[in-house]
């Protein structure tokens, strides 16, 4: 495709009261974070990074994936958004294989999935809560330690 | 690697970890791809819909 020279601007693209405008600006939100938290995920996991960085990345990924849901449920609630993927005969595959892993939205394989790890990144449990007492209790048998880099002058607190 | 279970990262660390990490990122990957798929289906029809060319909008990624 050869490139064009004439800058086109936001606006020209995105009318801020269109909701297909502002729904096709969200799915390239998400394929960009998606495609990034992917990629530096698979990164650490190809190059066996420590437990601790591979974990950060996966949970990253989960919660980016988790949050793509809104980007599939607007099509069920905005008759614009609707009638304009409707008409892409080319997206229909997609939007199948989609809304087949994100709706009904409490009940969905993404949420089955990915829903715990997705809530343990956004949210740190509450001191006082069941929720991480239950999670030090599960962890009692495991070991603790800190790894320390001198030449980094680091600590890592892996529990 | 590391072989051991963390509070905060899960089970990577364990072989059993690590194939789990890995069956649920293959189902992310999926996702992934089919979004980026819907994205490629609807961004020309969008762009004409503004009145906008993808050849105005795309530009070398090396030298934008």
């Amino acid at each position: 495709m050869e490139s064009g020279t004439e800058d086109v601007l936001v606006a020209d693209l995105f009318d801020p009261d269109d909701l297909v405008s502002q729904w096709v600006f969200a799915l390239t939100a998400t394929v960009e974070d998606l495609s990034i938290a992917e990629s530096l995920f698979k990164n650490a996991l190809d190059n066996d990074a420590a437990a601790l960085l591979t974990g950060y990345h996966y949970r990253q990924l989960i919660a980016r994936l988790y949050e793509a849901e809104r980007v599939v449920l607007a099509i069920d609630q905005h008759q614009d958004v609707r009638d304009f993927v409707s008409e892409q005969a080319d997206a229909q595959p997609a939007i199948e294989f989609l809304r087949d892993a994100y709706l009904p939205l409490h009940t969905s394989k993404v949420r089955e999935t990915f829903g715990y790890t997705r809530h343990r990144t956004v949210h740190h449990s509450q001191v006082g809560s069941c929720e991480l007492r239950d999670s030090l209790a599960q962890a009692g048998d495991q070991r603790a330690r800190i790894l320390v880099d001198h030449d980094r002058q680091t600590l890592h607190y892996e529990w | 690697m590391i072989a051991r279970r963390s509070i905060t990262s899960g089970d990577i660390g364990t072989d059993e970890g690590r194939a789990e990490y890995v069956e649920r990122a293959e189902f992310g990957k999926e996702i992934l791809n089919r979004f980026a798929a819907l994205l490629r289906a609807v961004m020309r029809p969008f762009a004409q819909r503004a009145g906008v060319s993808l050849d105005r909008l795309c530009r070398d990624a090396r030298d934008p």
